[in-house]
């Protein structure tokens, strides 16, 4: 048996006698170093630990047995099938891993949200491999186990939830885009009403979708929680609600919901316009199938120009919030 | 089986990254506490036992102290020669019994590499134990026991665990000592037993 040679270098080992051996360790997992598993360089191999007779008897030669020489033990080896990208072969465990289907039992503390939940089963061990029989364990995981492409149930989420094609409402404001002038153009003092006009799934929600991504089936729901609207001048105007649609009806009154009255004119403002931007505040709620969940917080907006005179004292036409 | 490739090892590598990290749990009972100063003669140590886990709860104390029980046996053995190490089959089974068989083997007869990278044949001295601190755990039914295999993931720290080879020498230490490992401690229904049956290193450090 060959003995532990003094020095090392390179990874290969020569004794005075000149012969020299390859160093390693047990075979572990690819990470943290995805080009290796411990034993050889490039891609990962997957090793299957038996005793030797273990392994001649289930069909491997003596070719393709690789031994850990420990100096006063050894372990026997061979090289398996890997698997898949949904079902991989884990050297360190000895099994084959999976992401867990169905619903997954309730995160034990110190995982945080992230973690996923997988299965670890043995298999009826011949040179192909034949995954999916004997004893199954289940263990959680910070991180994705070496090999799978599988995604946990909040990445499955953030991709789905950056498909939603959400945008910035319509901006609904007395006073209206006057035609003649091709822009909007209030007073010192008078009410401003803000409101969402028309709003839709897409620019207030609620927006829904199911997906199956990375072996996740994720429901998210978008839905807007509020609107900062930043008036230009330097204030800004949180609303909770839609807003109220100004009409004629209401006169000079305030918007009972959502409005805002300048103290300044827009002269000093590049263009003479103040700009009004709406920025949307989203929450989008998930849930997965394994019963996972989560919210993540979002943000769209649109903006309007509008012009803020001051109103002259002598022969005024009388105006309305609509200008 | 002569065309059979044979590959050696370096025996400081394999000690490090197979057992150079050993903890001590905080938590539950510790019939033996592992961060004791161990007794120059191995003694066989007391199995924990008792009836199938009423809950999780109850299958994670009896766990946690499991774990305890046989980082406390490894100092135990180890301190009195390895020579002995037939006390760990009262708290280990499985690839954990062969592994730290294989311990207790290498403390005996060697080899270790020294801190000078020489390797060394012979009885090694050692003093101190390793010590576990676990994250958390989880319990699943096993062999048709409800929470019958307990996971702990945790932290194994060998930095307190010093290992003197046969020359006289502080064996090369393990430059990374602190390592993440997941063990796995299961319920013997017939023998009314805890065991450790695995430890998987997790490949990070802590």
């Amino acid at each position: 048996m060959a003995t532990a040679p003094a020095q090392a270098a390179g990874g290969v080992y020569c004794n005075d006698l000149s012969v020299c051996y390859l160093t390693i360790s047990v075979p572990s997992d690819p990470a943290p170093n995805p080009d290796s598993n411990g034993w050889t360089p490039g891609a990962p191999t997957c090793y299957y630990e038996n005793s030797e007779s273990g392994l001649l008897q289930l069909g491997w030669t003596a070719d393709e047995i690789r031994v850990f020489d420990g100096g006063t033990y050894q372990r026997f080896y061979a090289i398996i099938d890997c698997g898949s990208s949904t079902s991989y072969w884990s050297n360190v465990r000895q099994c084959y891993v999976f992401m867990k289907d169905g619903v997954w039992p309730a995160r034990p503390p110190g995982y945080s949200p992230e973690a996923g939940y997988y299965g670890c089963i043995m298999f009826n061990p011949s040179p192909g491999g034949s995954p999916g029989l004997g004893q199954e364990t289940q263990f959680w995981s910070e991180t994705v186990p070496p090999g799978l492409k599988v995604l946990t149930p909040g990445r499955a989420a953030a991709q789905l939830i950056a498909t939603f094609q959400l945008r910035g409402v319509d901006i609904g404001m007395a006073p209206q885009v006057n035609p003649a002038w091709g822009h909007r153009r209030s007073y010192v003092g008078i009410p401003v009403w803000l409101w969402v006009e028309n709003p839709q799934p897409l620019t207030w929600g609620p927006y829904t979708e199911t997906a199956t991504l990375g072996g996740q089936t994720i429901t998210a729901t978008a839905q807007v929680t509020g609107i900062r609207w930043n008036m230009g001048d330097g204030r800004e105007v949180v609303c909770g609600s839609t807003g109220t649609a100004y009409s004629v009806g209401y006169g000079l009154s305030d918007s009972p919901t959502c409005g805002h009255r300048y103290d300044r004119t827009s002269q000093n403002q590049p263009g003479d316009r103040y700009t009004v931007t709406a920025t949307s505040q989203w929450s989008v709620t998930w849930t997965s199938l394994s019963g996972a969940s989560g919210t993540v917080n979002l943000t769209t907006s649109s903006s309007t120009q509008l012009e803020i005179n001051e109103i002259q004292s002598v022969n005024v036409k009388p105006t309305t919030p609509n200008g | 089986m002569t065309s059979k490739r044979i590959i050696t090892a370096l025996t400081a590598v394999a000690l490090s990254s197979m057992l150079l990290a050993g903890c001590t749990t905080t938590n539950g009972p510790t019939p033996t506490p592992s961060t004791a100063s161990p007794s120059p003669t191995a003694t066989a140590p007391a199995a924990i036992t008792g009836e199938a886990p009423k809950d999780e709860d109850e299958a994670i104390d009896k766990a946690k102290a499991t774990i305890d029980l046989l980082l406390a046996t490894q100092a135990q053995i180890s301190a009195a020669g390895g020579t002995d190490a037939s006390g760990y089959e009262a708290v280990a089974t499985g690839k954990t019994l062969k592994e730290f068989q294989e311990d207790a083997l290498r403390i005996s007869k060697g080899p270790i590499l020294n801190v000078d990278g020489d390797s060394i044949e012979g009885q090694s001295k050692v003093e101190g134990s390793l010590v576990f601190e676990p994250k958390t755990a989880y319990g699943q039914e096993y062999e048709g026991v409800e929470n019958g295999l307990v996971i702990v993931p945790g932290c194994l720290d060998g930095s307190q665990r010093k290992i003197t080879t046969a020359d006289g020498k502080p064996a090369m230490a393990n430059p990374k000592p602190r390592n993440e490992v997941e063990f796995h401690v299961i319920y013997n229904a017939e023998t009314k037993t805890w065991l450790v049956n695995d430890r998987i290193s997790l490949g990070t450090t802590c």
